[in-house]
């Protein structure tokens, strides 16, 4: 049986402005310490599938609907309020995009942490600390006794989300969703988060759900990736599969404006054109279709089914009626 | 016990110094929190720190104004210009001697020797010398098991005259004979000492329930009559809310023709319907003063009785009575303010005996002593801001957080009202809860409304609503920051994110909006009271300091004492606060932490 197992994930919320279906009809399975990339831009629903896994949608607006949504067999849906916050931090964590500002400027650090261990199992204040300092030494953090009467003004950016994972691996949760982790950080601490990610991964043996619009994150870290655009799954490939040959334009088109190092260095970036649509109001039909340079008549009328594709060892789907088409042509790097 | 466990000397030492080591283990562990943090860094920030002490030292001074040996805030004296300050060093202007007695300018003199306490009973005894003074002294020591304080002066005759002020308790005051009428009424009785060569006489007062007067029964009246201990009824008393609505020559033949001794005089509702016969200047003097009492409240004349009683039945060598005064030094504060100054004043006189403070800061038109005056106005002013502050504290935070936290139409709802709140003019709002509360106050007397509490709690009441919305602003904006949702992913309970991460972010920044309220609710007092809608005289707040320095306010003599010392006082005050808030603000601000 998976970890954690969801089928058909909606997610809507009725606002002034019209019903916003955040989240339409995503299923994916994650095994024990593996890792899984949700990629798309900004709005295409990946938070607030995160935010649905922890049951953290605020109802109402929000309401979130799956045919199964289950933590080892255990629906997260029908949880009481009790039972969440039991979830919550122990065996499901998140950690946010912005170290800055997901630590509370007036509790140390070492307040802070013990806090999760406070709220989850029973242990004295020391042993509590002890195992909040022993948390920042696995992450890297040296001095980690000193660092915890500290203030979270006083760490840097790399130090903070260093906390921030500490603090989500500190009851060592079975899942951890990783919101876009990296992205408030500059360019080689990332790369050292990312590498702390993956060791304590193996040690834990925790599966992360990685939310980025990060290729290249996406790339060195995931086992298997989730394409998103406008609430629907739209590709979902092994790493590998999918950045070889893209089976979607619009997945095409986000490894094509990915800068490279090698070919005309000076060339303009390759990019999507026009913008992401308004999720109160799709277009019928395939939702990227108004930016896809392979539209054809169908696509206008027919909401795209997710073809699966690929052998049973490497599975991969696609929500395009020219995914046959467009295996040959990505091949090259996709220019939709 | 095993054998094993008898040779365990080796074993405690190795306890001990582990237990030594976990010790200073533990010590390092100790983290610091907010607070004490904050402590520190407050501490070190001089000018805050300095701020806070004067704060202190001024709000202890006037909350132990009945200890300091300052002289009565209310006595007034015969003079007819506010005199200017004088050094500590200075001689004294020396006290005049009282004046005939029973004149009207006696009560206005004796005045003079109030020193400032609380209820005092004052024996006047004529002495033939010292040595009978002191007798007289531990004879009244004895009577009434308190200390008195002795003043001496020369008596006409050679003799001493002997003042022995005796401070009374609260719980003195009330020596009232109390009976329950038959159909409802009651009817009080109590005895006026014999004093200034009056006899002693007995007054009852009648309380009737029945408003149209159907109970008036002068045969109850003759019922509670026969039982005076055997006195001389002589004054009848009746309190307003009995016999209105009839008028008052039927009062009169009623009770004159029910009655079974005849009285000298009646007085329906604090006013005199009737005259007896037998009504001498002493007697109506008796009565006017039994009216004062009632009015005040102040009921309490049995310790002259008692005194003349011990004096005959057990003469003392040397020593006359020669009569019974009783004055008030100060308002009277009720609970536990009153009962904390009933120690402070035994304090007072076990420390200080009689002597006290000249007029350092001058005394104004009326000759109180300013000095007093600004410490027991202080003493009203501070208690408005704190009565007034913790009641917009708590209707203000709750209100506000409850709004910001719930949010949605709820908030846009409590907001919608604070905004209507906002838009009446304040000034209007108390002056029509303040009627409200007075006319209420004369007409249900039995409910005993404290006008000033009412004060108190009305500008609270107002001074809420900026204050629930910086809350508000506060709760709205943290409730959506990471770390309040990082808090509930890692599965902390709602109770706990309000206690452990909201509240806190919002103290610090209450703490610092209500150093700035006090500040404001200070001067609305002082404002009100200006106005005369606030803290009534004699009592004595801020703005009535404020209205007794514009009132001299003149081309012709200056008279700077009476508007320096008092706007000192308050501006002092105020800058301190507003220092303090600042010092607070950094102080609460971890992000200062190391740099201040």
């Amino acid at each position: 049986m998976a970890l954690l197992d969801v089928r058909n994930l909606r997610v809507r919320f009725e606002t002034h402005h019209g019903v916003v279906r955040a989240v339409d009809g995503v299923s994916f399975s994650l095994e024990e310490g593996e890792t899984l990339g949700l990629v798309g831009e900004s709005g295409s629903g990946k938070s607030v599938t995160n935010l649905s896994l922890m049951g953290l949608v605020p109802q109402p607006p929000g309401v979130v609907e799956a045919d199964a949504l289950t933590l080892e067999g255990r629906s997260i849906l029908e949880m009481s309020d009790e039972e969440l916050r039991r979830v919550r931090g122990n065996e499901v964590s998140m950690i946010f995009q912005d170290p800055m500002t997901s630590l509370n400027p007036l509790l140390t650090i070492g307040r802070q942490l013990t806090e999760v261990l406070e709220v989850h199992e029973r242990v004295t204040r020391r042993e509590a600390r002890r195992r909040a300092a022993k948390g920042l030494d696995d992450v890297g953090i040296p001095e980690p006794e000193k660092r915890l009467d500290q203030y979270p003004h006083e760490l840097s950016g790399g130090m903070r989300q260093r906390v921030m994972i500490a603090m989500g691996l500190l009851c060592s949760p079975k899942v951890l969703l990783a919101d876009e982790p990296t992205t408030a950080l500059d360019v080689t601490i990332q790369a050292q988060i990312l590498e702390l990610m993956k060791s304590l991964q193996e040690s834990h043996g925790t599966a992360i759900v990685l939310v980025t619009h990060d290729l290249g994150v996406v790339a060195g870290m995931s086992d298997r990736v989730n394409v998103m655009y406008a609430g629907k799954l739209v590709e979902t490939a092994s790493a590998e599969a999918l950045f070889e040959s893209p089976r979607h334009p619009y997945t095409a088109g986000l490894l094509g404006s990915v800068p490279r190092l090698t070919g005309d260095t000076g060339a303009a970036l390759d990019s999507i054109p026009g913008s992401p649509p308004d999720l109160a109001a799709l277009p019928g039909g395939c939702a990227f279709r108004p930016r896809c340079g392979q539209a054809i008549d169908r696509c206008a009328s027919e909401v795209p089914p997710l073809h699966v594709l690929g052998s049973s060892s490497s599975p991969r789907r696609t929500a395009c009626f020219e995914h046959a088409r467009l295996g040959g042509a990505a091949a090259q790097g996709g220019d939709a | 016990m095993a054998p094993t466990d008898i040779e365990g000397s080796s074993r405690w030492a190795l306890d001990e110094a582990e237990a030594k080591r976990l010790q200073k283990e533990a010590r390092q562990f100790k983290g610091e929190s907010l607070w004490t943090d904050a402590r520190r860094r407050l501490r070190r920030n001089r000018t805050a720190s300095f701020a806070m002490w004067f704060l202190v030292m001024f709000g202890g001074t006037s909350v132990l104004a009945p200890l300091l040996p300052l002289p009565s805030p209310k006595a007034l004296s015969l003079r007819d210009d506010a005199a200017p300050p004088e050094w500590p060093w200075a001689e004294p202007a020396p006290l005049p001697k009282p004046p005939a007695k029973g004149t009207a300018a006696t009560k206005a003199t004796r005045n003079l020797w109030n020193n400032g306490w609380r209820h005092r009973t004052t024996l006047v005894v004529d002495a033939a010398d010292t040595a009978a003074l002191e007798r007289a002294a531990s004879w009244a020591a004895d009577l009434t098991g308190r200390a008195p304080v002795v003043e001496v002066h020369a008596a006409g005759s050679g003799g001493l005259e002997g003042y022995l002020s005796v401070p009374m308790l609260r719980d003195d005051v009330p020596r009232v004979d109390y009976a329950e009428l038959s159909d409802g009424g009651s009817v009080n009785t109590w005895d006026v000492a014999a004093s200034e060569g009056r006899d002693a006489f007995s007054v009852i007062s009648l309380s009737l329930i029945d408003a149209e007067g159907e109970s008036f029964d002068p045969a109850l009246v003759s019922a509670a009559q026969a039982d005076v201990r055997g006195r001389r009824l002589r004054v009848l008393l009746s309190r307003a809310t009995s016999v209105e609505g009839r008028a008052a020559w039927l009062v009169e033949a009623e009770l004159r023709n029910g009655l079974a001794h005849p009285v000298d005089v009646i007085l329906v509702g604090g006013r005199i319907v009737s005259e007896g016969p037998g009504l001498t200047d002493a007697a109506r003097s008796g009565e006017q003063s039994a009216r004062a009492r009632l009015s005040e409240g102040i009921e309490h004349a049995d310790l002259g009785r008692r005194a003349a009683a011990s004096l005959a039945a057990a003469p003392i060598d040397g020593v006359r009575y020669a009569g019974t005064s009783y004055e008030d030094g100060y308002w009277p504060f009720t609970g536990l303010v009153g009962a904390l100054d009933d120690l402070l004043i035994e304090a007072r006189i076990a420390i200080f005996g009689s002597w006290q403070t000249g007029n350092w800061m001058g005394t104004d038109s009326k000759g109180r002593d300013l000095m007093s005056r600004i410490v027991w106005g202080s003493r009203t002013s501070i208690l408005v801001a704190l009565i007034a502050s913790a009641c917009s504290l708590l209707i203000g935070v709750l209100y506000g957080a409850f709004s910001g936290f719930v949010g949605g139409r709820v908030d846009n709802l409590m907001m919608r009202i604070v905004d209507i709140l906002y838009s009446i003019p304040f000034i209007f709002v108390v002056i029509f809860l303040i009627t409200m509360v007075q006319g209420l106050a004369e007409a249900r007397p039995d409910l005993e409304i404290d006008r000033e509490l009412v004060f108190f709690l009305v500008i609270g009441a107002i001074y809420w609503l900026t204050m629930a919305r910086v809350v508000r602003g506060q709760v709205l904006s943290l409730k959506n920051t990471e770390f309040i949702e990082a808090a509930r992913v890692m599965g902390a309970s709602t109770l706990r994110i309000l206690l452990t991460h909201v509240v806190p972010n919002v103290l610090s920044i209450v703490i610092v909006y209500l150093t700035l309220t006090i500040p404001a609710i200070m001067l609305f007092e002082a404002f009100l009271s200006f106005l005369g809608l606030g803290v009534e005289p004699p009592k004595v707040s801020w703005g009535l300091l404020a209205v007794d320095g514009t009132q001299v306010i003149n081309p012709i003599k200056s008279y700077w004492w009476l508007v320096v010392f008092p706007a000192l006082a308050m501006g002092s005050t105020l800058l301190a606060l507003n220092v303090l808030g600042d010092g607070l603000r950094d102080a609460l601000d971890p992000k200062m932490r190391g740099r201040s």
